[in-house]
């Protein structure tokens, strides 16, 4: 990781904005306890020593399939879930060793959208307060004024004012999601971390959903790091995009370069499984992987990817290859990199 | 259209639910047809009544809630709709199977997968118990289950979310069907694992000569599946052609809007377009064509009179006033602001 870390030092005076949030070993493993006292036996490896940064004002997508520690990982930055190690620099300072107390100052520039638009609106509460609630526990103004901004927020975000006393169930999925990325806006953030944001959404509401993440983004001078399975919607909405399988990062790089030259074979079979909605394009070039993503509870030795990888050679069952920079921004951690850049 | 190699007609499906705030109407008025051998996409947004259709062609809506009160089903010359019980019995899992979206809930916790398996091919094709378990282990090695002979005796819980739609579709096939009906049948599975059980779904059917159903949102997967497709909105079909003509001339404002609003792999766009609003309740449908309430190419006609499925081409059908205007108004899309 040094030769990473030097190189993304030496990077900072050329980039195009600033790193605004970097992410350094970062792991969470989670104790899977059995028997009648609970002991721990083993541990699910969900995330395990990821690293990237995220510019200012971009979008970082984060793809991969269900299991491989994507939503671990946001959690884990906000500390929704409490790491096993690693660093999360903000504003100079690392939000992991940081006491609760003073990351609660933090949490306000720090926000997330979840998934489930059912079940991450408190059933019992008006959407006024759901909306207000961030501030209220930030102690920003004084009710009256909260409620204030409450109707400015769901203005900007395309939801009624005249909502604003009724229940979350009284709303349909898309506003729903529009009522959580209002709390999320109303207290100003920086990042904004959302969590398959679109994916229970109807294609037709996603949309709009999108395109609104888009609107307040240039509005608000948002960054975000998008979480998301679908390939199509992250390219869609990304910058730069982090492709993820079984706890490990296992491509970084801008999105027109990760479709067009995609240098891991996963990221390329992701690629190629990703069915295109036109019934002319015939996929000859179709990769389709063998078998199941294996257990984080018992990861595969070396490359996690070898055992369904069709280039793997025995180097790959023994030695973990590292993530490296192989050309400007753009990352990758496998041995045969530069057979795949041959077959592109 | 050559008529002897139908294999389903449904004709005028009408399917209501008696609620406890009074009777809907969930599907006002389908009609599609199947050959043998074909596939066919239904394709729509939660609530558009696909899941409905398929239910209401297995009889296997709620009893006492669901109804067909109207429509035929006809199925080999038989309409289905009409037949005793203990006929249509004979015709769900042998002649028509299902597979549903979450094989969680549609296989039994509490029986092996090999049990399952083996209980409909003894009750569908008289098998005894011992050749029924040697045709689970053959039927899962032909959907590429490893270790066939170790998972027939595993339970629904202990497989992966592919290795379980894979059981499903050894389970459906093991009578080979004249016809299946998969309901979002790759929705709850990754894309990895969606490539692989659609390419094994598209080699058995070829195998079987068996026609398929495929229930989806996804236009991808319609677009690399069905031979022809229907468009379903708000309990009805709006648009009805080839694949191929869909895509290239979507002649409903709804599939435009549909097609507009996925963002797609091979095209770059700054923003996407949106369908305004949200799809009507079932108990305020819009007078007029159901769609006038998000349509931006809705004139004073749409929100008098329905449009009957006009023919736009030999084929494809479309259920919109200004069909023939679709390709010139499509160049315009006006969604959300």
């Amino acid at each position: 990781m040094s030769k990473l870390e030097k190189l993304q030092s030496e990077k900072k005076s050329d980039n195009k904005a600033e790193i605004l949030l970097e992410v350094k070993n970062l792991k969470k493993y989670f104790p899977i306890r059995a028997g009648v006292f609970k002991r721990t036996v083993g541990w699910v490896r969900a995330v395990d020593d990821v690293s990237f940064f995220i510019r200012k004002g971009e979008t970082l997508g984060l793809v991969g399939e269900s299991g491989c520690g994507k939503t671990t990982t946001g959690r884990t930055i906000l500390r929704l879930i409490e790491p096993t190690a690693g660093s999360v620099h903000y504003g100079g300072k690392d939000l992991l060793t940081m006491s609760r107390g003073k990351m609660n100052r933090y949490r306000s520039k720090l926000q997330m959208i979840f998934q489930d638009p059912y079940g991450s609106l408190d059933p019992r509460m008006r959407v006024k307060d759901i909306i207000a609630e961030g501030l209220k526990s930030a102690h920003i103004g004084n009710k009256k004024e909260r409620y204030k901004m409450v109707e400015q927020y769901m203005e900007k975000v395309g939801l009624s004012p005249l909502y604003a006393n009724r229940f979350a169930h009284e709303f349909s999925g898309g506003q729903r999601q529009r009522i959580g990325i209002a709390r999320a806006l109303i207290m100003n953030p920086e990042l904004i971390v959302c969590d398959e944001a679109v994916s229970a959404l109807d294609v037709s509401i996603q949309a709009q959903i999108l395109n609104l993440l888009d609107d307040l983004q240039k509005e608000f001078n948002l960054t975000y790091l998008f979480i998301a399975h679908d390939l199509n919607v992250v390219k869609h909405i990304s910058d730069r995009i982090v492709v993820m399988y079984l706890g490990k990062i296992v491509e970084i790089a801008s999105k027109h370069e990760l479709f067009k030259n995609p240098l891991h074979p996963y990221t390329k079979a992701l690629l190629s499984a990703n069915p295109i909605p036109d019934p002319t394009i015939e996929r000859k070039d179709r990769i389709i992987l063998q078998g199941d993503v294996p257990s984080p509870a018992n990861p595969p030795k070396g490359c996690r990817f070898h055992t369904r990888c069709w280039l793997a050679k025995p180097q790959c069952s023994q030695e973990e290859p590292p993530l490296i920079e192989v050309k400007p921004d753009h990352y990758v951690a496998c041995h045969f990199w530069k057979n795949m850049e041959e077959q592109n | 259209m050559a008529k002897e190699n139908m294999l389903l007609q449904v004709k005028n499906l009408h399917t209501v639910f008696h609620t406890e705030d009074g009777t809907v109407e969930a599907i006002g008025g389908v009609d599609f047809e199947v050959r043998e051998g074909e596939t066919l996409g239904i394709v729509g947004e939660s609530g558009c009544g696909k899941s409905v259709t398929s239910l209401s062609v297995m009889r296997l809506l709620p009893k006492g809630i669901g109804e067909v009160p109207q429509g035929e089903v006809i199925y080999k010359g038989k309409n289905l709709l009409k037949l005793p019980e203990h006929e249509m019995r004979k015709i769900r899992g042998k002649e028509i199977a299902m597979i549903f979206q979450e094989p969680m809930t549609a296989l039994n916790p509490v029986y092996t997968v090999g049990e399952q398996l083996a209980e409909m091919v003894e009750l569908h094709l008289g098998m005894n118990k011992k050749e029924a378990y040697n045709y689970a282990i053959k039927m899962f090695e032909k959907v590429g289950i490893p270790m066939p002979e170790k998972r027939i005796y595993e339970y629904p819980h202990e497989l992966s979310g592919g290795l379980r739609q894979r059981a499903m579709i050894a389970m459906m096939m093991s009578c080979n069907p004249s016809l299946l009906i998969a309901d979002e049948p790759t929705t709850a599975l990754d894309v990895t694992i969606q490539a692989q059980v659609l390419d094994l779904m598209r080699g058995l059917l070829k195998e079987y000569n068996s026609s398929l159903i495929m229930i989806t949102h996804d236009l991808g997967v319609i677009a690399e599946m069905a031979e022809r497709v229907a468009v379903m909105y708000a309990g009805k079909i709006v648009e009805y052609a080839d694949v191929v003509p869909l895509f290239k001339k979507p002649s409903h404002p709804y599939t435009v809007g549909l097609m507009r609003s996925i963002p797609r792999p091979d095209v770059e766009v700054d923003r996407l377009d949106s369908i305004k609003g949200v799809v009507p309740d079932l108990f305020h449908m819009p007078k007029g064509c159901r769609f006038n309430t998000r349509c931006p190419y809705a004139i004073d006609k749409c929100f008098e009179e329905e449009p009957p499925l006009f023919e736009v081409e030999p084929g494809h059908f479309s259920r919109c006033w200004r069909y023939a205007e679709m390709e010139e108004l499509s160049k315009h899309w006006e969604g959300d602001e």
